[in-house]
């Protein structure tokens, strides 16, 4: 069934990558141009149609990195992929080298055509405080082309743009956008120091492979993935049809279950969350042989090498690098105010299953020794039996099926197989006993019962991993940012010294719509720009300065 | 760093930003105003803008009083000492900030400064080498305690360091626990104060913890310099499947240790019940070596040797007499017993004063931290112990009562006279712990009993132990601690003998035993412990005045007299680390004994009997002086050779003396029985014992055992004439002889602490010949030929064991097996006109019937809650559960032309008993 899938997916792929030509170059469109450690990036990335790879049916994620010339990457993240593109926020690390940079985008159906076909867009970073610089090695030849993008002069002249206000500090401008084409525009708008968003170079795309179905690069068709394999640690040979759990470690209790394919490969889309995860993988066959259990890298590691180019300022950028770090500085000092703080108090802590038929509370009974013994001396529900010098735990309960199915045995949530491990935690740390005397079924696993062994501190009680299980950092999706447009400080005391003014990442104006815009400066004086760009549906890109004034 | 540059950057490059650039002029006369005030003033004087955080600047107050000066110096003014810093934004804004921001560098980036600028790669975020993601795994950590003063370093010298082994819930100490070095394989044994001394140069280690019933502690340890440290143990309730080897079996294979056996109540409270008591001195005969003779007897036979050569101490204080209804319970409540410890080999220097053995309690400390109460009811009697702090961590009493109520018991029997009687005993113990601080640790101790027994109209007895101990431990330094103990005891016992009136008589006795000892444990360097110390008794007896009963009694009252002596001992003793697979103990203890008047002493023919007939003269004694003067050395060594972790083979040679003995010409102990001291005319028996060993302990499966054989040759024994009477004259000599004896054996025992199923099988081959050769037949017993003593058993086997189903339901059962008894049994009977004689065979050379034994017992515990306020334990025991007759001796009568034989049992049946004890707290609760 699922290589059928696979087959179809690959025919529609085909054919679909078969009419299409590699058009203007595009992808990705920044804030601004030139940034400091330790800022935040505001991307913008369009979906024009023409990159087949990024067709949304097929990719829900889209991959950005910000890398150095030779591919190091600095910053990864991943941002769900609609049919209008993506746009999010990452930041640049604040003990980063000062030098050129790229930010690398992708999906994953698109890296069976190779780094190459990666959107790229040129970014120059300066790190005030530090004096390193990013050694450049000029005679490395770039694998990826790099150009200015090419400006279609009357797509632009077919947008009307007004700024209206008083153009004085901490007021309100407003900008009228009216759309008197033909077609629909999509566009982004970003207002800066003026010289602080320059031309930047894009990639064009090559495609320097012919694209194929490889078991490795499932499309993300849901969401962000995890995949990898599962062999045999004896003698590395693929462990078809393994049970394969995977939980995320932390508050939020997930919980996976699925069975390996016939090389050992397994696959999960993992739900809709953002941040980073500490994810526990483990695998299992029938206690049979131990297993190794390998995650495939979730970013592309092929080589790449784009334009070294060594970063040299001159006067004009150094003023500009003093504003940005003066603004940086009180931003920093002048912090805003924290969130209100999510409420500490949770209701009692659900897991997946609900209600659980019986709690054994530890507090309730003196300190035994070992879990063993709470499972023997106070919980009548789970018996304790020992198969071929394995330890194994029944739920018992009415239903004949717990008789048949292992159950379900969990740490905080987190699924693991290892019983002897399980039984090696120390008492001490652990708060429940959670027990689901029903069968579980959980897409094509069935389960006798379930027994969560509940923490108290929610660490999993240092519990010794096996080698058939893996403890990973995984990353979901990145801050998802459409708009900063900046607001009236409430204290005339507090500055207000954002170095990016105004940006939106989503602003679509269908044929003959208007829309006003509104927007406040800041404390600064000076001479700022408007620089609206995006695609008509004809898939041109063009751009509108608007510049103004503040004094 | 960033507050050690202006920003001479910035005054290059910024136009902007420079603090006196273009500046506004400000002039005021301010004195403490809030920081608003100076702003709201320069703001209006100069149109710049100001920019801050309320809350920072809420208790500035400024000071200020200038003519004309830069914005920008004012504001410096302002700030002064707050920390704060400020930019200055041309033209109109002032921005204060919390701090100073860090430099800022920019021009290696331009053309001209690029060869300022340093060329680094960054850190990756990823590996991307490889195809696969990095899991991680969380690591484990380890407690640190530093020893000795870690800013000094660690000094070169070894280091004495002595560590204090606490249980954390009570406080009390922990006796017994293992401390082992893994780096270096030694290790110690935590004292009867739980302090553990050792000698190590310094350094980190890795150190375990460990024992019964305590969750075993890992930590590493940082030996600086002499110093002390403390552990607090958790007590643990063991796994119940758990098979580990602690504290005693360490102690088998590492220490010179040679025929001491030692039980923890842990251990102990796994055994089956009798009458619903744990007791430890009956679990103390089913060790290996340890016999007794029967039921209802109260003194044990060790190791070949007679009920009067051991000593039995509870906390130093001496009991005469252990018993309780005849034996059939000990006098000790074992809810305070906390170790027990028998020496019967090679015994400890700071001990002596008997031939065989040394059984040592000690008991329970108070809870430091909460009250605690046991209670409990059985068949027979109901107990109580209750302790607890006083002062809290310094300061806690245990006191602890025992009766009986068994007189129903006595009404339920078939014999009319065992109706008629009456029974019962008390016994009340109390002790106070006081820890003033780490260095001192001061307890005292009260223990009193009390016996009575009426049968029917026959006879009544009653006797009685009291006693008291103040002990007082001080360190001294951390290589060298004193013990001084002062102890009190007094045994007394009265008699009426009324079963014919015309020889009715009443007897009171009375034995006072005064001791002093000063201990001092020193650890001088690396591989030695030395102990010396110093043992003073005094013995005071009054034997009392046997006067008739009633107005129809015929005796003439006889009194027996007063004895009184001292005995005062020295003694040092080196437990040497030779090499780590060698290790000797070579102690002296060097007694000496006087007798003391006022005292009559006869003086008999040289070379005759000791008779009436043959008294010479009589010589007076006065107070205090000397009647008789005896001493000698007291050689204890024992040597270790480690044959591996797991194996040691041990040799050891142990003299002993022993100054005052037991008149008695009963089996066992009755108590009628008295102790008299060695005097003008009865010599002070002496002891050598030979012993060797084999130890092994098998740590995968929780089993050690052990192999023993030794050879025992005692001279100056006492054994009794024929028929002699003890309470008819006060010279003793007449009836008293003394003779050699000899005892060899071997002993094996293997046994298995820990695990679901639990127990020993011993098992020992041993002889104890005696032979008296007097001046002529008469003054000999058996012609002088060697006859086996009464309590000679070559074979005994014992098999105890425990299965805990879960831990709410544990069965226990233990089988004992003995060779029978000797005794005299007639030959021949033959009549002399109508007179009966009976010709015996030599003595002791037949047997009464095999003894065999099982009992069983079943104990539920209550539940595993933790809050509740009682804890309860059922427990259901059968005693004798084959119901089998097992003779304790068998006598003879003449019927028509025959002698019948009959043999006497005390228990020929099943006994059922049910035991209910209660706790505060939960299971865990002690």
């Amino acid at each position: 069934m699922r290589a059928l899938i696979y087959i179809c997916l690959f025919c529609f792929v085909s054919l679909t990558w078969a009419q299409s030509v590699p058009g203007n170059p595009h992808g990705i469109l920044c804030d601004r141009s030139l940034y400091l450690a330790g800022e935040h990036v505001y991307f913008r990335v369009f979906n024009t149609g023409e990159q087949k790879y990024m067709d949304p049916q097929l990719n829900k994620v889209y991959y950005l990195e910000l890398i150095s010339w030779d591919g190091s990457p600095l910053v990864q993240a991943k941002f769900p992929l609609d049919s209008t593109g993506s746009r999010g926020t990452i930041r640049i690390p604040s003990d980063i080298t000062s030098g050129i940079y790229y930010l690398k985008g992708y999906t994953k159906w698109m890296r069976q055509e190779g780094p190459e076909a990666y959107n790229y867009i040129e970014l120059t970073i300066v790190n005030t405080g530090s004096k390193k610089v990013l050694p450049v090695d000029m005679e490395q030849e770039a694998t990826v082309k790099m150009d200015y993008p090419d400006i279609q002069a009357a797509a632009s002249g077919l947008l009307q743009t007004d700024l209206s206000g008083d153009f004085d500090r901490r007021s309100a401008l407003t900008l009228s956008l009216s759309n008197t084409s033909p077609v629909a525009m999509d566009l982004s708008l970003s207002t800066v120091n003026r010289g602080l968003l320059e031309q930047q170079r894009v990639s064009i795309p090559l495609f320097s492979r012919s694209p194929g179905v490889t078991d490795e690069l499932i499309p993300e068709t849901r969401g962000v993935s995890i995949s990898g394999k599962i062999q045999y640690a004896e003698d590395g040979s693929a462990a078809p049809y393994a049970l394969v759990y995977l939980s995320y470690i932390g508050s939020e209790i997930i919980f996976l279950c699925n069975y390996s394919d016939s090389a050992g490969r397994f696959y999960f889309t993992l739900p809709e969350g953002s941040g980073e995860r500490e994810l526990f993988i483990s695998a299992d066959i029938d206690g049979k042989g131990p297993l190794e259990l390998f995650v495939d890298l979730d970013f592309c590691s092929d080589p790449v090498i784009l334009p070294a180019k060594a970063l040299i300022l001159d006067s004009s950028d150094i003023k500009l690098i003093e504003t940005l770090w003066i603004n940086a500085q009180i931003q920093q000092q002048y912090p805003k105010e924290a969130p209100a703080k999510q409420k500490t108090e949770k209701d009692q802590e659900r897991f997946f299953y609900g209600e659980p038929h019986k709690i054994i509370l530890f507090n309730d009974f003196i300190r035994l020794p070992t879990l063993e013994e709470y499972f023997t001396e106070v919980t009548p529900e789970v018996s304790v039996k020992r198969v071929n010098r394995q330890k194994k735990l029944l739920v018992q309960g009415s239903h004949p099926e717990l008789d048949f199915y292992a159950p379900l045995i969990m740490v905080d949530g987190v699924a693991i197989f290892d019983v002897d491990a399980l039984l090696a935690i120390s008492p001490r740390a652990v708060d429940r006993f959670e027990i689901i005397n029903e069968p579980y079924i959980r897409g094509n696993v069935t389960f006798g019962g379930i027994i969560n062994v509940v923490t108290k501190k929610g660490d999993l009680a240092s519990i010794d991993l096996p080698t058939s299980g893996s403890l990973i950092t995984y990353k979901l999706f990145g801050k998802v940012q459409h708009k900063i447009s900046g607001d009236k400080p409430e204290h005339r005391r507090i500055p207000d010294s954002r170095n990016t003014l105004f940006w939106n990442a989503d602003l679509s104006l269908d044929p003959g719509e208007s829309k006003d815009l509104e927007f406040f400066t800041n404390d600064q004086e000076g001479n700022f720009q408007v620089l609206i760009r995006g695609y008509d549906m004809n898939g041109n890109y063009f751009e509108k300065s608007i510049p103004f004034t503040v004094d | 760093m960033r507050y050690q540059f202006l920003i001479s950057v910035l005054i290059a490059f910024l136009g902007m930003t420079v603090k006196s650039q273009d500046v506004p002029l400000i002039s005021c006369n301010l004195n403490r105003v809030d920081f608003a005030k100076f702003v709201e003033l320069a703001e209006s004087e100069t149109g710049v803008t100001f920019y801050y955080q309320p809350e920072w600047v809420e208790s500035l107050k400024v000071s200020l009083d200038v003519d004309k000066i830069t914005l920008s110096s004012a504001v410096e003014k302002a700030l002064l000492g707050s920390g704060m810093d400020y930019r200055f934004i041309y033209p109109d804004r002032m921005i204060i900030l919390q701090e100073r921001p860090p430099v800022l560098y920019v021009n290696h980036l331009t053309k001209n400064g690029a060869s300022q600028g340093i060329q680094e790669v960054n850190t990756r975020e990823s590996d991307g080498d490889g195809q696969y993601m990095e899991a991680s795994r969380p690591e484990q950590i380890l407690q640190t305690i530093v020893v000795g003063e870690r800013e000094a370093g660690f000094s070169r010298t070894a280091a004495r360091i002595r560590g204090r082994i606490r249980d954390v819930d009570s406080g009390e100490p922990v006796i017994g626990a293992t401390m082992l070095v893994t780096e270096t394989g030694k290790g110690g044994i935590s004292d009867q104060n739980g302090t553990v001394t050792m000698s190590m140069p310094p350094g980190q280690y890795r150190v375990q913890f460990s024992f019964i019933g305590m969750e075993t502690f890992n930590c590493r340890l940082e030996v600086h310099s002499d110093g002390d440290f403390r552990v607090d143990m958790q007590s643990a309730v063991i796994a119940i499947n758990e098979v580990q080897i602690v504290g005693n079996h360490y102690r088998d294979i590492n220490s010179t240790d040679v025929g001491v056996e030692r039980l923890s109540m842990s251990s102990v409270k796994q055994m089956p019940l009798f009458m619903g008591e744990n007791d430890v001195i009956k679990i103390s005969k089913l060790l290996p070596g340890i016999t007794s003779a029967g039921e209802a007897s109260v003194g044990v036979n060790v190791r070949g040797g007679s009920a009067d050569q051991n000593i039995f101490y509870i906390n130093r204080v001496p009991i005469y007499n252990t018993s309780h209804m005849f034996g059939f319970l000990s006098a000790f409540n074992s809810d305070i017993v906390q170790d027990f410890s028998v020496y019967k080999g090679n015994v400890p220097v700071n001990y002596g004063g008997r031939l065989s053995s040394v059984f040592n309690i000690v008991t329970r400390k108070g809870n430091l931290k909460r009250y605690t109460a046991h209670a409990g009811i059985s068949p027979v009697s109901a107990h109580l112990t209750t302790g607890g702090p006083i002062i809290k961590e310094k300061l806690s009493f245990l006191v602890s009562g025992r009766t009986s109520y068994s007189d129903w018991m006595l009404k339920q029997m078939e014999d009319p006279l065992l109706r008629e009687s009456n029974a019962g005993f008390y016994d009340f113990s109390g002790a106070l712990n006081f820890f003033p601080n780490e260095k001192n640790d001061i307890s005292a101790f009260y223990y009193q009993s009390s016996d009575r027994f009426a049968y029917g109209d026959i006879s009544e007895y009653a006797y009685g132990n009291r006693g008291g101990s103040l002990v007082w431990k001080h360190m001294i330094s951390p290589a060298l601690s004193s013990t001084i103990t002062g102890a009190m005891a007094s045994y007394d016992f009265s008699n009426v003998e009324k079963q014919e009136i015309s020889n009715a008589y009443q007897h009171t006795y009375q034995l006072n035993h005064t001791e002093l000892v000063a201990e001092f444990n020193w650890v001088p360097a690396m591989n030695h412990r030395i102990e010396f110390g110093a043992d003073m008794v005094y013995y005071g007896l009054d034997r009392g005045v046997v006067e008739p009963y009633g107005e129809q009694s015929l005796r003439t009252p006889v009194d027996l007299g007063n004895d009184r002596g001292v005995e005062a001992s020295l003694f040092l003793s080196d437990n040497i680390t030779i090499f780590p697979w060698l290790s000797l103990y070579a102690g002296l203890r060097y007694s000496s004994y006087s007798m003391l008047g006022p005292k009559m002493v006869r003086n008999y023919e040289e070379g005759e009997p000791k008779t009436e007939a043959t008294v010479v003269d009589t010589v007076y004694y006065d107070n205090n002086e000397q009647l008789s003067f005896h001493s000698g050395p007291e050689i204890r060594a024992a040597l270790n050779v480690k044959l591996g972790q797991q194996t040691s083979f041990k040799l050891s040679f142990s003299q002993m003396r022993q100054y005052l003995f037991m008149l008695s010409n009963t089996v066992t102990i009755s108590p009628t029985d008295q102790w008299k001291l060695s005097d003008y005319h009865i010599l002070p028996p002496t002891g050598v014992q030979y012993t060797t060993g084999f130890y092994h302990i098998w740590p995968s499966l929780g089993l050690s055992g052990s192999v023993e054989v030794y050879y025992k040759k005692m001279e100056n024994v006492v054994d009794f004439k024929d028929g002699a009477s003890f309470i008819g004259s006060p010279f003793t000599e007449t009836a008293v002889l003394q003779g050699e004896q000899n005892a060899y054996g071997l002993e094996l025992m293997l046994q298995k602490s820990s695990g679901r199923l639990n127990g020993w099988i011993s098992y020992a081959y041993s002889r104890s010949l005696m032979q008296v050769k007097g001046v002529d037949e008469n003054q000999s017993i058996n012609r002088g030929d060697p006859y086996p003593s009464n309590y000679d058993r070559p074979h005994v086997l014992n098999v105890i064991w425990n299965y805990k189903l879960n831990r709410r339901f544990t069965f226990s059962s233990n089988v004992v097996y003995m060779s029978g008894r000797p005794n005299t049994s007639p030959a021949s009977l033959y009549y002399i006109g109508d007179y009966v004689y009976i010709d015996y065979y030599a003595k002791n050379q037949a047997r009464v019937p095999d003894y065999f034994r099982i009992d069983a017992s079943i104990t539920i515990e209550g539940n595993l809650k933790r809050d509740k306020k009682f804890h309860s334990t059922w427990s259901f025991n059968v005693y004798n559960l084959l119901g089998r007759n097992n003779p304790q001796s068998t006598f003879y009568e003449p019927a028509e032309n025959y002698l019948k034989g009959y043999s006497f049992s005390v228990i020929g049946v099943p006994i059922f008993t049910v035991a209910w004890n209660v706790k505060l707290g939960n299971y865990e609760s002690n």
